[in-house]
């Protein structure tokens, strides 16, 4: 996998338990127990409904590119000299839109409405992100 | 009578590169600037407006006032809105004075991004407006979220990255008219398409540049500055905030998603305050921190169809002489953009036009000018519509 100095994100009492299911590589959301929708990032209420009640989710993993962006110039950032970093926007099966990146895609596979599933990368003993590739049959 | 507020005063720092200045200074300068534009003395201002984005207090408005020796205020407010801040502090300074609380407000911003910072910084700074736990691990810049809005946007109206460089040739073209624009030579849409990708589908000419420099105006009761046939009229203003997080506002809600803004709400108000249609409109300084960012905003408020913006500058509407100038300074992308005040560039060049006071650049029919003021991926909107003296 491409090498991203990454900026590194802070695990709080809203989503340490998330943080805990990439770690597992089992990605889970917060599915609010009142309006059974799923809510991207985590925190403590729900984003469609405001209730405050839910159950950890294991996600299916799949989703479609919502929109991308390939950043090729980064001066001042972490990651400068990793680009070029492809930026995705995800739109997952369950509902919620979320940010990451791609990888390991022919040209031809970043395009919007393209298939993908998720992927884990291990960035420290602490914090695993997300990431997607391209979902192939 | 009613009290009603009128913008009585405008001024500018000098912009660009600003090396022999801080910027403290910078904003010192526009402010005395302004006050002295709308004939008044510093003891006059008894309110102030700043948005101290990337300087290093909460309370850097206190600072400059106490910097100006402004020691009583009975309004000190931050508009803490980024790009829109400008323009949602002139709604907040407007009802100040109509409301009684102050005589004059001095609303001023001014930042040295191109030589006060370390290079590259001033994008980092940036990312702090953004988020930093599920976007900033993923590399996202400020280009890239503009990238992600412009992508999704071409794959919606079925348009080419062309349309989105149509934006940044009309707008050089009014830079060529500006004496004080950092950038004034004629580009082209080729040459839009030939400069480096930043973050796809952007190229370097659809990015706003980085600039040191600051602006004031000063917010008054009409007929109380040194010269009422100057005094620029508010006609109407509305402003409107939607979502933080990309993934967020690509979810959307009701009519509104990354691509379709709310600036349009915005835009309503004030088109409904001013009783004036997007047709009437003579000219407009749109807040275009990219190419994209103002092609959804000349939709979202009316002035073309969805998806088409590009065509209509593309058919010079937006040009010098077009039948309705947009950014007539050059904007954000040709003239200067010093941060989350650039916008109020937009408002001193509306004052000047209105007053018939543009010099070279003065567009024939202007009675009326909107502006507007964006940030935080076209998420945050305020939109004025300024009117021309009351002779």
């Amino acid at each position: 996998m491409q090498h991203i100095t990454r900026p590194l994100p802070s695990i709080t009492q809203d989503n340490e338990d998330f943080w805990r299911s990439t770690r597992e590589h089992a990605a889970r959301l917060q599915r609010c127990n009142a309006c059974e929708k799923f809510w991207y990032y985590p925190g403590p209420v729900c984003h469609n409904c405001g209730a405050r009640n839910w159950t950890w989710t294991l996600l299916s993993g799949v989703g479609t590119i919502y929109s991308y962006s390939v950043l090729e110039r980064a001066k001042g950032n972490p990651y400068e000299e990793d680009v070029p970093i492809t930026i995705v926007l995800v739109r997952l099966a369950e509902g919620p839109v979320v940010m990451s990146n791609l990888f390991d895609y022919e040209p031809g596979e970043l395009a919007i409405d393209a298939e993908v599933m998720i992927d884990y990368e291990d960035v420290n003993d602490e914090v695993t992100l997300i990431v997607f590739r391209p979902a192939r049959r | 009578m009613a009290t009603r507020a009128i913008i009585a005063g405008i001024g500018e720092s000098p912009l660009g590169k600003v090396p022999g200045m801080t910027a403290l200074g910078i904003i010192v300068d526009a402010a005395l600037n302004a006050i002295e534009d709308a004939g008044l003395t510093v003891q006059d201002i008894d309110g102030i407006i700043l948005h101290p984005a990337f300087h290093v207090s909460p309370r850097y408005h206190i600072i400059v006032a106490e910097t100006l020796g402004i020691y009583v205020k009975t309004m000190a407010d931050t508009t803490m809105m980024g790009g829109a801040s400008y323009g949602v502090a002139i709604e907040r300074a407007k009802q100040a004075v109509e409301s009684g609380l102050c005589k004059n407000v001095l609303i001023v911003g001014g930042e040295k991004l191109a030589t006060g910072h370390v290079s590259g910084s001033a994008m980092m700074a940036s990312v702090g407006a953004h988020n930093l736990d599920y976007e900033y691990p993923f590399a996202a810049t400020i280009p890239a979220y503009y990238g992600l809005l412009a992508q999704r946007y071409l794959h919606d109206y079925n348009a080419d990255e062309s349309d989105l460089a149509q934006i940044a040739v009309a707008t050089r073209k009014h830079a060529a008219r500006n004496p004080n624009a950092t950038m004034r030579e004629p580009i082209s849409v080729d040459d839009v398409l030939n400069s480096p990708i930043i973050s796809s589908p952007l190229h370097r000419l659809d990015c706003s540049l980085v600039s040191d420099g600051g602006a004031a105006y000063v917010i008054s009761a009409a007929g109380t500055s040194k010269d009422p046939s100057r005094e620029v009229e508010v006609l109407g203003i509305g402003q409107a905030q939607s979502y933080y997080h990309m993934g967020q506002l690509a979810e959307g809600k009701g009519d509104h998603d990354l691509v379709r803004t709310v600036v349009d709400v915005a835009g309503k108000r004030a088109f409904s305050q001013a009783g004036l249609t997007p047709a009437e409109i003579n000219m407009a300084n749109i807040y275009d921190s990219f190419t994209i960012t103002v092609i959804v905003q000349l939709e979202d408020l009316g002035f073309c169809e969805r998806g088409t913006a590009g065509k209509f500058a593309a058919e010079g509407n937006i040009d010098p002489g077009g039948k309705l100038p947009v950014n007539t300074h050059g904007g954000l992308l040709s003239n200067a953009h010093p941060g989350a005040c650039g916008g109020m560039l937009g408002f001193t060049e509306a004052v000047r036009q209105l007053r018939g006071e543009a010099g070279l650049r003065q567009v024939a029919k202007h009675d009326n000018a909107l502006v507007s003021s964006a940030s935080a991926v076209a998420s945050n909107f305020s939109v004025s519509i300024l009117g021309a003296p009351i002779q």
